[in-house]
């Protein structure tokens, strides 16, 4: 009787295997004749049917959205240029304005989160003015998932930044919500005016653009700090 | 060599502090010493030849300081720049500038050339760049503070944080870019195949400029097309709060869709309305908040746009 | 199913920017829950992870297929954090330990000894606990649901060894989760 033999068919039979006349399953219908009269292997099949059990009933981690825009920004700065930027041709729809190309990627993003959270979704981080904002529309959704990615990353590279431009991008982005504001009022008014809706898509596919941009140079600063610690790691490859 | 040294110290002195981002003459010196230019600057003097072949790529990374880029005859890439840093002390001073680094790599028909300090965050000076290019180069500028002024060269992406960008008689493979945060966007002679020009708060202006797509955008400025228009080119010109202006030449036709929240359209062009109220061809009507029609063979597509500035379209 | 892995690969070389969150999207979420308990901290996870699909993105460029692009994502995401534990164990100057750790055996008590409905706490615990070796095959076979010969693929190993790593890795759990 010698349990230190079984090792590796306890295993499988913990996962479920069992013998079922096969040639191949000799060793597995061995041990399940051991198993039947050996308590130390009952035990030990017993708690690990419960480990295994448990650990598949382990909660997933979700990744942060960010963590998309984080890898696309960390592209984008490594490649100095828009890695989404394909041939305009296929890119750019007959009529779309050329800034969506570049923003599509983004909108993805916020909408492929918005897709993957099983949950209810938790309200979008409402990154926007005051208490009075009118609720954003539908269309605006894959934007403010996309914004409140982007700000949650420019906030968490905030230190990478000198104060003087620190100060002059929030001061355009302060601009850039009261664009956004003026155009949801202009909405709430008429909600069937085109050129509201236009100029509010303008302005946070602009915003969207200036966060990004943001991280994008927040990224590029890390970039230089980390690079001993990047090559040592480069050359390990 | 070190009479000339000795010289150019002499007329730093003399001319005394020279204001950060001046433009400073392209002289090749090669590094010389920390040069000592009235209250509590100094400066360093940084330069590099190289050589790009045909279709090659130039990309610049700079925190602050203006950049000026040109475009040369022949193969060479000249780097010419200059290190400041600003402080009472001028040994403090001193010591900042030598953690100012400025790298160059070099690999496979491409050089990055990049500004670096270990904290960017307390980024103590600046770096004004003087840079020569071969013409079929593609330039591809980043800066967190400054202005760009390019010349002739091949662009791809020209950015800056705070600053303007005077984009001269360049061209593009396919896609050119500009944008800035805080700064005008001036283009004149562009020639490229799609272009994206934008700026929060600032102006852009177009001007002879030749693209199959181009789209112009400020949030807080005027932005303004003047020239020809492409035939079966799309044009869209957008501002928020200030206005948008074509001044047109030539005799392509267009569509147009122009409209503003609050702002006036008016066009000098007739243009035959179409939608509601089409009825009637008019001269520079009263002031509609919308336009939507064709002038001509309608080739060319305007959407303009603008919230509350106004929009005109008008003859050059 | 290799052609559509080699496919998508081509996309994401070519910078088909869709390709490439495809290729996210299918994975990062299991890949993420795998290194958090690899590395133990969620905010290491993320720049980890980032890493990953940084280095991924350029990598691209060299898979021929010879596995699933699956199997690949998780290989490269296995070593970064294999490294990052080494790294750290090296940072304590404990003694670096291979794949095929030799810890002592836990007398095995001959009833079983786990409670029958073992606490999430407890058993994130105690998996963080175990060595790097070990843990990575308990994380890809009894959380994750990988195959033994997957797993090989993934750690570079043998079937063999895939099965004595989880089994070590058990007899361990057993061993700190006993009540």
């Amino acid at each position: 009787m010698n349990c230190e033999s079984y090792e590796d068919v306890l295993g499988d039979y913990v996962d479920g295997a069992r013998a079922s006349g096969l040639p191949g399953d000799v060793r597995l219908a061995a041990f399940e004749r051991h198993l039947a009269g050996c308590a130390r292997c009952q035990a030990l099949v017993a708690d690990f049917t419960s480990i295994r059990g448990a650990a598949a009933r382990l909660e997933e981690h979700v990744p942060p959205p960010r963590l998309w825009t984080r890898v696309v920004a960390s592209i984008a700065a490594q490649q100095r240029r828009p890695w989404w930027r394909r041939p305009i041709a296929d890119a750019v729809p007959s009529w779309a304005p050329v800034a969506v190309a570049v923003s599509l990627a983004l909108l993805i993003a916020g909408a492929t989160w918005l897709a993957w959270k099983q949950e209810p979704a938790q309200a979008p981080h409402e990154a926007v003015g005051g208490p009075a904002e009118p609720e954003a529309a539908p269309a605006e959704q894959p934007y403010e998932a996309a914004i409140a990615g982007l700000e949650q990353l420019a906030a968490s590279q905030d230190a990478s930044l000198d104060a003087d431009t620190r100060a002059v991008l929030k001061q355009n982005l302060a601009v850039l919500d009261r664009a956004i504001s003026e155009s949801r009022a202009a909405l709430a008014d008429e909600p069937a005016n085109a050129l509201a809706q236009d100029s509010l898509l303008d302005a946070l596919d602009t915003k969207v653009a200036l966060l990004q941009d943001t991280v994008a140079l927040a990224a590029d600063a890390y970039t230089v700090s980390d690079d001993a610690a990047g090559a040592a790691k480069e050359l390990n490859q | 060599m070190k009479r000339a040294r000795v010289f150019v110290f002499a007329l730093a002195t003399v001319c005394g502090a020279l204001p950060a981002g001046a433009q400073t003459p392209s002289a090749t010196l090669g590094a010389s010493p920390s040069t000592a230019l009235g209250a509590g600057e100094v400066t360093e003097r940084f330069s590099r030849t190289s050589h790009l072949d045909a279709n090659g790529a130039f990309d610049l990374i700079n925190l602050h300081g203006n950049i000026v880029i040109t475009a040369g005859s022949g193969r060479d890439v000249t780097i010419e720049a200059v290190k400041r840093v600003q402080r009472p002390n001028q040994n403090a001073a001193r010591a900042l500038l030598q953690t100012i680094d400025i790298q160059v790599v070099e690999e496979a028909n491409r050089i990055e050339v990049r500004t670096s300090y270990p904290r960017p965050r307390n980024f103590p000076g600046s770096v004004d760049f003087t840079i020569t290019v071969p013409a079929d180069v593609n330039v591809s500028v980043r800066a967190t503070g400054g202005g760009i002024r390019a010349t002739g060269i091949r662009v791809e992406a020209l950015r800056t944080v705070s600053g303007d960008i005077d984009l001269v008689d360049a061209s593009a493979d396919q896609f050119a870019t500009a944008s800035a945060v805080s700064g005008n966007v001036t283009v004149r002679g562009l020639t490229a195949r799609a272009i994206q020009l934008t700026t929060v708060s600032g102006n852009v202006r177009v001007d002879n400029s030749r693209a199959d797509r181009l789209m112009a955008r400020a949030v807080s400025g005027d932005v303004e097309y003047a020239g020809e228009l492409a035939r079966s080119g799309r044009y869209e010109l957008i501002s928020h709060s200030g206005d948008v202006r074509l001044l047109l030449s030539g005799s392509t036709g267009f569509d147009v869709q122009a409209n503003s929240f609050s702002g006036s359209v008016q066009s000098d062009f007739p243009i035959t309305r179409r939608g509601r109220g089409a009825e009637g061809t008019g001269r520079g009507a009263a002031t509609p908040r919308a336009i939507r029609g064709a002038f001509g063979d309608a080739s060319a597509m305007l959407v303009l746009r603008a919230f509350s500035g106004s929009i005109s379209i008008g003859r050059r | 199913m290799r052609t559509a892995d080699l496919e998508l690969a081509a996309r994401c070389r070519a910078g088909d920017a869709d390709a490439f969150e495809e290729l996210y999207r299918q994975h990062a979420r299991r890949l993420f829950s795998l290194v958090v308990r690899m590395i133990g901290s969620v905010e290491d996870a993320e720049d980890l992870l980032q890493e990953v699909f940084l280095q991924a993105h350029r990598k691209l460029a060299g898979f021929r297929g010879e596995s699933t692009l699956g199997t690949w994502l998780y290989r490269l995401t296995m070593n970064h954090c294999l490294d990052h534990l080494r790294g750290r164990q090296a940072r304590m100057s404990r003694a670096t330990d291979s794949l095929d750790d030799e810890g002592t055996a836990e007398p095995m008590a001959p009833a079983p000894a786990v409670p029958p409905a073992i606490s999430r706490m407890d058993l994130e615990t105690a998996i963080g606990a175990l060595p790097p070796g070990s843990r990575a095959a308990f994380l890809l076979h009894d959380v994750e649901g990988f195959e033994h010969r997957e797993i090989a693929g993934i750690l570079g190993v043998s079937e063999g060894t895939s099965k004595s790593q989880v089994h070590k890795a058990r007899l361990k759990l057993r061993a700190m989760l006993r009540r």
